[in-house]
């Protein structure tokens, strides 16, 4: 059953038009990566699904058209966004972070999800007091990913979540991904650059140039075609 | 508006602003006078604000130094009027790069409120320092006690001092006293409103609008920003100052209570409200805030406090270019549409001469 | 010099320096949260205290009258950031352009309240009483001491607001990253309403006590303590509460023992020992004493 979709979606900055009449689908429970160079409108993509820039066409979360609603109205409907470049509140502690990130639900709510993920990223229980600033770029991913989680999204939007991270840390970003995603069942549209790792947890993918879908299937399909692996992968 | 219709113009309202004093009222010309002393202020007030992104409250203030500086030196030394100006100009310019310098460290809101400080601080040193400046009464045109006799400048080898007479039109002239004074003030108007033109249309302008817009890049592209603002500070302090000999010359009198923060907060209306960046913007701006309160009968000038203050806050909002600004933005609209026009009957026609729209900022 | 007449001096300092301290308290709860400075807040503050003569002359009890002014101050800076911070960009609008709109709400509100109020000073009376306690000698007034009892209690719940509360978790959240808090569903403008709302009810608090000290309430009576208050929250640190506070009372010590010993300032320069002190910290350490070095970057 599809949790997600989109369809003509175009959006973009004033008069400039970034996304050109797109669409895409997300079910419930799966993991689809969206592929797109620099500047193919990633992150414009997420910004108009979870409401932070304006735009024209359909999306349907959860059978209700959601196009126009604010991001404070969807996070309350189960859709977090992880912006590009983590987005913490670097003056607040790590524990804060989490409690904002629950800002939508109730206190018993809260104190019961930031221990659970508390013990997911044990890391982030060690750096509990520390102001969210001064940890390491993997460290607030890490939390980043976490506060998301303090909302019980039913759909998690992941904008780049490996961009400045070592490779050994975005195997581990991503396989903590893949694990949530199979505990909670829990939908997941990750959009990335670097296409390796991101194939190896998607069921389903599609490939974004210039504002508009190119390229579209399963993950095997996409890491399997030629063009994608030159253009993405590296290869 | 091409450069030719421009100049035109230019000429044009010279001509009227010269002609007006023959048949009009003392009173008339005595309130284009005004005009021209707020402008020449809010002109400098321009360039440090609209064209080099650094705000002022206290312009104020350094209209207040050049009017004490040319009150006490005209009255009490027999200094020459001209010379008292330029000793004001030059003064205002040094406390204005000592002003300047700070500001290179305090940015955007933190040098508003220095500034604002400034403002404040001015007339209670001016009080303070009663003595020479007449504390909270101010001075007319009478010599302080022991100053200004002839007495006294004959023993420093200097002529009778002129300051109890004010600003008198020469006889050879024929002029009377208010024609002359406008006639000087509009020659020195139009030399400060030439001179910052061509400054901001020259290569050190672009540096001043380039380190307005983003101060790194600027920095990186070989524009010494430091100092570019404090020598821009120090310039519109300068205008500011000759702003202050004009109101002097005018007033025959200053005060503490002529240079409060009203005064610094009214240059900004009139560069704000004619559109700070640019250069006819302060003149116009100027005029309008001269003519409201002319309007508005004196015991009601709250009300035009009040209508200033609203229409700094409608600028912002609805029109941040201010007159000059929406004059543009108009003028680019109707030229795309006459640009339009043309290119649709006449695809061959030369309608695609790069007509540089809006050439000045 | 005698004690007394020492003792004396620190109370008076002490006594303006917890008025600065409560404008700035206000100065520091905008900045927090939109990162903004309102130069109106002195206006508002004074605009608010004349309602509260209005309404005591209507014949309201003075604390009756106090609340209901503060909290209208309350909706006129809710308002005041909606109708127009918002506009203009909120947090992301050109600093400049603030400015501009706050000065100008700054005429607006100095000469309405002339024209609704006249020019002539209103007389209030002390809102502590005129009792005084005998100290060293000098006969410090109850005012003082209730004056500084509110600056405590105002410090106290400012901090447990900020720290412990849901409220002061999403000012925090919408100052830190205003982007971030709309994606973790905290609704930023209204968050910044009260913000620019508790703000003004402050300031108001401020406008109240000038009144009662000055034993009368005027048009202009803000201007020159909102110069100290700014010089307070420079002092102390845009961003921090208690360095305003306490940058308040130093900035009001600091400006009565100059005026009072130093012969060559006098009481005519009362304004120069703050404005050499702020651009003092200004240079040196722009951040402020207590404040997070961030802040002098912004
Ligand atoms: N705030 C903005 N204002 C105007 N144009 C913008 C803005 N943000 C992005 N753009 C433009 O929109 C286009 C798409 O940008 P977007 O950020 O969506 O790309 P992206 O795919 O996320 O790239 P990257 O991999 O570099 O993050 C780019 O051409 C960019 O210049
Ligand atoms: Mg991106």
């Amino acid at each position: 059953m599809s949790l997600l979709t989109l369809a003509d979606v175009r959006a973009g900055y004033g008069p400039v038009e970034v996304l050109d009449g797109l669409g895409l689908r997300v079910d419930q429970g799966e993991i689809v990566v969206v592929l797109g160079a620099n500047g193919a409108g990633k992150t414009t993509l997420l910004r108009a699904i979870s409401g932070m820039i304006p735009l024209h066409g359909s999306v349907c979360f959860d059978d209700v058209e959601v196009a126009g609603r604010k991001p404070e109205e969807l996070v309350r409907m189960g859709m977090a966004h992880v912006p590009q470049g983590r987005g913490t509140f670097n003056d607040l502690t790590v524990e804060e972070n989490l409690q904002v990130g629950g800002f939508a639900r109730s206190a018993d709510e809260v104190a019961e999800d930031l221990d659970r993920w508390l013990d997911v990223f044990p890391r982030l229980r060690e750096r509990r007091d520390q102001t969210a600033g001064s940890m390491s770029g993997g460290e607030q991913q890490m939390l980043a990913i976490a506060r998301a989680l303090m909302s019980r999204p039913r759909l998690l939007l992941l904008d780049e979540p490996s961009l400045g991270l070592a490779p050994l840390i975005t195997a581990d970003v991503f396989e903590r991904i893949a694990q949530i995603n199979a505990e909670l069942g829990m939908s997941v549209l990750v959009v990335e650059q670097n296409a390796n790792l991101a194939l190896s947890i998607a069921q389903r993918g599609y490939v974004l140039e210039t504002g508009s879908i190119v390229a579209s299937g399963s993950a095997e399909e996409l890491s399997a075609d030629d063009a994608i692996r030159r253009a993405y992968l590296g290869v | 508006m091409n450069t030719r219709v421009r100049w035109a113009l230019f000429v044009a309202v010279l001509v009227v602003a010269a002609v007006i004093p023959q048949i009009a009222a003392t009173g008339t010309v005595n309130r284009m006078s005004e005009i021209l002393w707020v402008a020449v202020a809010a002109l400098g007030l321009s360039l440090l604000t609209g064209f080099n992104g650094q705000i002022s409250l206290g312009h104020g203030a350094f209209l207040g130094l050049g009017a004490y500086t040319t009150m006490i030196l005209t009255v009490d030394y027999g200094v020459p009027f001209a010379a008292a100006g330029l000793v004001a100009v030059a003064l205002a310019f040094v406390v204005g790069v000592a002003v300047g310098l700070p500001a290179l460290r305090i940015t955007g809101v933190y040098l508003a409120l220095v500034t604002l400080g400034l403002a404040t601080l001015f007339p209670q040193i001016v009080v303070r320092f009663g003595t020479i400046t007449g504390g909270s009464v101010g001075r007319q045109l009478l010599p302080r006690p022991g100053y200004g006799d002839s007495e006294l400048l004959d023993r420093i080898g200097q002529r009778k001092f002129l300051g109890q007479a004010g600003f008198r039109a020469p006889a050879w002239t024929g002029l009377a006293d208010d024609q002359w004074r406008f006639y000087v003030f509009l020659v020195i108007a139009v030399v400060a409103f030439l001179l910052v033109r061509n400054l901001t249309r020259s290569r050190v302008g672009r540096g001043l609008v380039a380190i307005r817009d983003n101060e790194t890049a600027a920095e990186v592209a070989g524009v010494r920003v430091d100092r570019y603002k404090v020598v821009t500070f120090g310039l519109s302090a300068s205008l500011a100052a000759v702003g202050g000999w004009m109101f002097a010359v005018l007033n025959n009198q200053v005060s503490p209570t002529s240079f409060t923060i009203a005064l610094s907060i009214t240059l900004l209306v009139a560069a704000v409200l004619g559109g700070a960046a640019s250069i006819v913007g302060p003149l116009l701006g100027a005029a309008i805030v001269v003519s409201i309160r002319e309007a508005v009968p004196a015991d009601s000038q709250r009300f035009s406090q009040v209508a200033f203050g609203a229409v700094l806050i409608i600028v912002m909002l609805v029109a941040p270019g201010g007159v000059v600004g929406l004059y543009r933005t108009i003028e680019a609209r109707l030229r795309r549409r006459g640009a339009g026009g043309a290119s649709n009957d006449a695809a061959t026609s030369t309608s695609t001469r790069p007509d540089v729209p809006g050439v000045s900022r | 010099m005698t004690v007394a007449l020492f003792v004396q001096r620190v109370f008076d300092g002490l006594q303006a320096g917890a008025i600065y301290a409560i404008l700035a308290l206000a100065i520091v709860v905008i900045f927090r949260a939109s990162g903004l400075l309102n130069f109106a807040q002195g206006e508002l503050a004074m605009f608010t205290t004349f309602i509260a003569w209005a309404l005591l002359d209507s014949g309201l009890p003075w604390w009756a009258a106090t609340i209901l002014a503060t909290v209208i101050g309350f909706g006129l800076g809710a308002i005041l950031y909606r109708l127009l911070i918002v506009r203009l960009g909120g947090a992301a609008a050109n600093p400049l352009a603030i400015v501009i709109v706050t000065i100008g709400l700054f005429l607006m509100l100095n000469d309405g309240a002339g024209i609704i109020w006249g020019s002539n000073p209103a007389k209030v009376p002390r809102l502590f009483g005129d009792g005084r306690v005998e100290l060293l000698g000098a006969g410090i007034s109850v005012q003082v001491l209730g004056l500084l009892g509110v600056l405590a209690v105002l410090v106290i719940g400012f901090g447990l607001l900020f720290q412990r509360t849901k409220l002061g978790l999403a000012l925090r959240a919408v100052t830190s990253n205003p982007e971030s808090a709309a994606l973790a569903g905290i609704k930023v403008v209204t968050t910044l309403m009260i913000g620019w709302g508790l703000a003004a009810a402050i300031g108001s608090l401020a406008g109240t006590f000038t009144a009662s000290q000055n034993l009368s309430v005027d048009t202009n009576m803000m201007q020159i303590t909102l110069i100290y208050a700014f010089a307070a929250a420079t002092l102390g640190g845009f961003d921090s509460p208690l360095g305003a506070v306490i940058g308040g009372l130093v900035i009001g010590l600091v400006s009565e023992l100059v005026v009072g010993y130093v012969s060559i300032i006098g009481p005519d320069l009362r304004l120069l020992p703050g404005f050499v002190l702020v651009l003092a910290v200004l240079l040196v350490r722009p951040q402020g004493l207590f404040g997070s070095a961030k802040v002098a970057r912004a």
